[in-house]
C-alpha cells in the first residue's frame, strides 16, 4: 500500500511507517488530495472513518492526524498535516466522510485550526463561553497553578 | 411560607411530622456519570432503597423531596442543576454522592469541571467513594433520614447554613 | 398524518420571527398555516441516558432535524492524560465508558506497551482476556436491561441487574472494585487471580447461559417491542462506516467488522467465536446483536478457562515508567464499538498527546441522519438503540 501511494503521489508524501502503522506526512495544500485518494482509490477504498485529532508540535504549528481504515482491504492509513499555530487552515473532509464532521468541530475548538468549508464550525464540547484552545500547550490548567498538588509527590515520584 | 416555618411544632405532632416525612423520601435521580450506574444497582432488588421508604421514580423535580447528584458536574451542565434545584418545592434535601459531585474527585484539575456540587446548591449528606457501594449510599440515606426525624424545620429555615454529614467519617 | 396533506406548500416566515413554516392545502383546499417547533430533549431526561440533549424540530410528531448537543459530561481527559503518568492515566480511563471499565484500561495498557516493546506474561494475557469478555456480558446486560425500559418495559431491567450483581460479585472477588477495576498495569496486571476465582467463573457461566433464553422470551419474542423496533431506524452500511459507527451497531448493518476477528489482539486468534451480523440495520437488529454477542463471549469465557497457564501476571519496570519517542495507535473492540488509542510520547513519563478515539462519539454523529424522518415515540426507540454511554461520547 506504501508503494502504491507513492507511485501515485510522487513527493507529495512522505511515508513512514511505525508501529505497523502506515503514516503519510503531506503539506496542508495536498491534504485534500490525499483524502480523495484514500476514499475512492480501489486499492486503498478507505471508508470507515476512525478519527481525526490534532496534536500540539509547539514550534512547528499544530499536527492534524486524520485515520481512516478500509473494511474491504483491512488496512488503516494515517494522513497528517502541519498547520501554523496562528490562522492554520485545512480543507474539510467531511463531505467524504460524514463522521468527520464532529471531529473536525472538536479539532476547531481545542486547537484553533479552521477548517475551510465545514458547514457549522461550532463549539461542540466545551460551553459557549469558553474561551480559548485547551489543548494547546499554553492553555494551563488553573487547578494545577492555583494549588500545589497535595500528595507532593508528582507523577511517577 | 405559613406556620410551618414560624412556630416550633410541640413534640407529638413534630414526632409524626418528621417520621412521615423521612419514610417517604421521593428521589429526582440526577444521574450524571458513573454514580448513576451504582445509584441505579442501589435501587435494583439486591440493595433495594425502596424498603427504606425512598421512592426512586419521581416523575420530575416538582414532585422531589430528594436530589441525589451523582457523577461530575461540568461547567455547561451547572446551570442545568442549578435551575432543577429551584425547581423542587421546600423542604428539600441534597445528597452528593461520589467524589466527583463532592469535590470534583479525579477530575479535580480539569478546565470544565465543576469543583464540587456545593459550589452551586448546598449539601445535606456527602458520601465519599469513587464509586462509592451500594452500601454506602443506604448509610448516607439512614443518616439523613435520622437528621429529617429529629429536625426542626423552623431552625432549618432560619438558620440558612447546612451542616453537612459525611458518611464514613468517624462517628 | 401527513399523508392527508400535501406537504409541499409554500413556506413562509412567521410574523413574529419564530421561526419558518410552510402553508399547507387539507382536502377541502383549506389553508393552514403550521410552523416547526423546536423542542429541546434533555439534557436532564429521563430517557437519554445520562447528559445527552437533542434539539429537534417537529413539524406535528414528524422530525424535521434533530442536532444533538453534547459536552454537558466533557470532563477533559485528554488535557488530564498529558499532565498524569501512565499508572494515573488508567485509573482515570476506567471512567470513560463506566460499564465497561477494563477494556478501556486494556487499550492504554496496550499501546503502551506497544510503544515499549514489552513482552506481557502469557497468564497476563488470558486473564485479561477473561476479564474483558465478562465486562463485554455486564456492558451488553445494561443495555438489555434499559432499552426495554425506554420502551415501556420495566421488567427486564431487574432481571439484567440481578445478572449483573453476580458478575459484580466475580469482579469484586478478583479485583477489589465493583465499578472502576484499576486492574490492568503497563506489562500485565494489579495482581494475580485469588484462590476459586477460576471456579467462580466456571460456575457463573451456564447460570448466565440459561437467563439468556428468559431475555428471548421476555423481549425479543414480544409483540409490542418488534411492532416498536422493527424497521425503525435503519442505518445502511455504506452510511455507518462513512459515520464511523463500530461495534454491535455496524454488525446489525451487516457489516462483520469486529477487532478481535481482522485484527486479533491478545490471543483472540487462539479462540472459537463468531461474530453475529443483523440483516436489515434496524433498532430490533441492533438489540438481538447484544445477546447474540453475550452468548459469544461466554462462548470465550468457556475457552479461556482451560487455557491460562500458570507464571508470573506482570513484569518488572522501572520506578518512573517512560514510553520511548514517537507514537502508536491500538485499536480494541470496546463492548460499545471500536475504541482506539493514539499516544505521541516525547520519551517522558507523561503522555505528550493521549487521544482517545471513543466509539459513543462517531454513533452519535449519525443521529441526525437515523432521527429525521421518525416520529417521536420512535426517536427514544432509535436513540436507545444507539447504545451509547455519555461519559463516552464527551471524555
Amino acid at each position: 500500500m506504501r508503494d502504491h501511494l507513492v507511485a501515485e503521489l510522487g513527493d507529495a508524501v512522505q511515508p513512514e511507517i511505525s508501529f505497523g502503522l502506515l503514516t503519510v506526512t503531506v503539506t496542508p495544500g495536498d491534504w485534500r488530495r490525499v483524502a480523495e485518494l484514500a476514499r475512492h482509490d480501489p486499492e486503498l477504498a478507505c471508508n470507515f472513518f476512525d478519527f481525526l485529532c490534532g496534536v500540539d508540535e509547539e514550534a512547528d504549528g499544530i499536527g492534524v492526524v486524520l485515520h481512516v481504515y478500509s473494511t474491504s482491504h483491512h488496512h488503516h492509513l494515517q494522513v497528517r498535516a502541519l498547520v501554523p499555530r496562528d490562522g492554520g487552515q485545512l480543507p474539510t473532509v467531511h463531505d467524504l466522510w460524514a463522521g468527520a464532521d464532529w471531529h473536525e468541530r472538536e479539532t476547531w475548538e481545542l486547537f484553533g485550526v479552521v477548517f475551510d468549508g465545514h458547514p457549522n464550525l461550532a463549539k461542540l464540547l466545551l460551553p459557549e463561553e469558553f474561551e480559548g484552545f485547551p489543548l494547546r500547550k499554553e492553555f494551563a490548567l488553573l487547578a494545577r497553578e492555583a494549588k500545589p498538588w497535595p500528595g507532593a509527590k508528582e507523577p511517577g515520584e | 411560607m405559613g406556620l410551618v416555618d414560624s412556630v416550633e411544632m410541640p413534640q407529638p405532632i413534630k414526632f409524626v411530622f418528621n417520621w412521615g416525612r423521612k419514610y417517604s423520601l421521593w428521589v429526582f435521580n440526577f444521574g450524571l456519570a458513573c454514580c448513576a450506574i451504582e445509584f441505579i444497582a442501589t435501587s435494583m432488588a439486591r440493595h433495594d432503597f425502596i424498603r427504606l421508604g425512598v421512592i426512586p421514580f419521581a416523575h420530575g423535580p416538582r414532585q422531589a423531596d430528594l436530589l441525589v447528584v451523582s457523577g461530575t458536574l461540568t461547567d455547561k451542565m451547572a446551570p442545568a442543576i442549578q435551575r432543577l434545584y429551584a425547581e423542587m418545592p421546600e423542604p428539600k434535601y441534597v445528597i452528593s454522592f461520589g467524589s466527583c459531585s463532592n469535590c470534583g474527585g479525579p477530575y479535580w484539575d480539569s478546565y470544565s469541571v465543576t469543583k464540587g456540587v456545593d459550589q452551586i446548591i448546598p449539601v445535606d449528606v456527602y458520601v465519599p467513594g469513587c464509586p462509592p457501594r451500594p452500601e454506602a449510599l443506604l448509610h448516607g440515606i439512614m443518616k439523613l433520614q435520622e437528621r429529617i426525624g429529629s429536625e426542626s424545620l423552623k431552625e432549618r429555615y432560619a438558620r440558612g447554613e447546612l451542616e453537612p454529614i459525611v458518611v464514613g467519617a468517624g462517628a | 398524518m401527513a399523508s392527508e396533506l400535501d406537504r409541499g406548500g409554500a413556506a413562509f416566515q412567521a410574523a413574529d420571527g419564530t421561526g419558518v413554516g410552510i402553508i399547507l392545502r387539507d382536502k377541502a383546499d383549506r389553508e393552514l398555516r403550521t410552523q416547526d417547533m423546536t423542542l429541546n430533549v434533555g439534557p436532564q431526561h429521563p430517557a437519554t441516558h445520562g447528559v445527552l440533549r437533542v434539539l429537534v424540530t417537529l413539524d406535528g410528531e414528524m422530525i424535521e432535524d434533530a442536532q444533538p448537543v453534547i459536552g454537558y459530561m466533557h470532563r477533559a481527559f485528554e488535557k488530564l492524560a498529558e499532565y498524569r503518568d501512565y499508572r494515573q492515566i488508567i485509573a482515570l480511563v476506567n471512567r470513560h465508558d463506566w460499564v465497561s471499565s477494563i477494556c478501556n484500561e486494556l487499550g492504554v495498557a496496550l499501546v503502551v506497551e506497544k510503544q515499549m516493546d514489552l513482552e506481557v506474561p502469557e497468564r497476563a494475557t488470558w486473564i485479561r482476556m477473561l476479564m474483558a469478555e465478562w465486562t463485554r456480558v455486564l456492558n451488553h446486560l445494561m443495555f438489555v436491561g434499559s432499552y426495554p425500559l425506554e420502551l415501556g418495559a420495566i421488567t427486564p431491567m431487574f432481571y439484567a441487574f440481578r445478572e449483573r450483581e453476580e458478575i459484580q460479585a466475580l469482579m469484586e472477588w478478583i479485583t477489589g472494585g465493583r465499578l472502576h477495576l484499576t486492574y490492568c498495569r503497563v506489562g500485565g496486571l494489579k495482581q494475580d487471580l485469588p484462590r476459586g476465582a477460576i471456579q467462580m467463573s466456571r460456575d457463573l457461566v451456564p447460570r448466565m447461559r440459561e437467563r439468556l433464553k428468559e431475555y428471548d422470551d421476555l423481549v425479543l419474542g414480544n409483540d409490542i417491542f418488534m411492532a416498536r423496533t422493527r424497521g425503525i431506524g435503519v442505518l445502511p452500511a455504506d452510511v455507518a462506516c462513512s459515520y464511523g459507527v463500530s461495534g454491535a451497531l455496524l454488525q446489525a448493518s451487516g457489516v462483520p467488522e469486529d477487532a478481535r476477528r481482522t485484527e486479533p489482539y491478545l490471543f483472540y486468534d487462539q479462540v472459537e467465536f463468531d461474530v453475529p451480523t443483523g440483516r436489515n440495520g434496524d433498532c430490533y437488529d441492533r438489540f438481538s446483536m447484544l445477546l447474540a454477542r453475550i452468548r459469544e463471549s461466554l462462548r470465550i469465557i468457556e475457552q479461556v478457562h482451560d487455557r491460562i497457564p500458570p507464571g508470573p501476571v506482570n513484569v518488572k519496570l522501572p520506578k518512573v515508567v517512560r514510553a520511548p519517542e514517537g507514537h502508536a495507535y491500538v485499536r480494541c473492540e470496546n463492548p460499545l464499538g471500536q475504541l482506539s488509542y493514539y499516544m505521541v510520547s516525547h520519551g517522558e513519563k507523561t503522555p505528550w498527546r493521549f487521544k482517545m478515539r471513543t466509539p459513543s462519539f462517531n454513533n452519535i454523529s449519525s443521529l441526525p441522519y437515523l432521527l429525521k424522518g421518525t416520529l417521536v415515540p420512535d426517536m427514544i426507540a432509535v436513540m436507545g438503540s444507539m447504545f451509547f454511554i455519555v461519559g463516552d461520547i464527551d471524555r
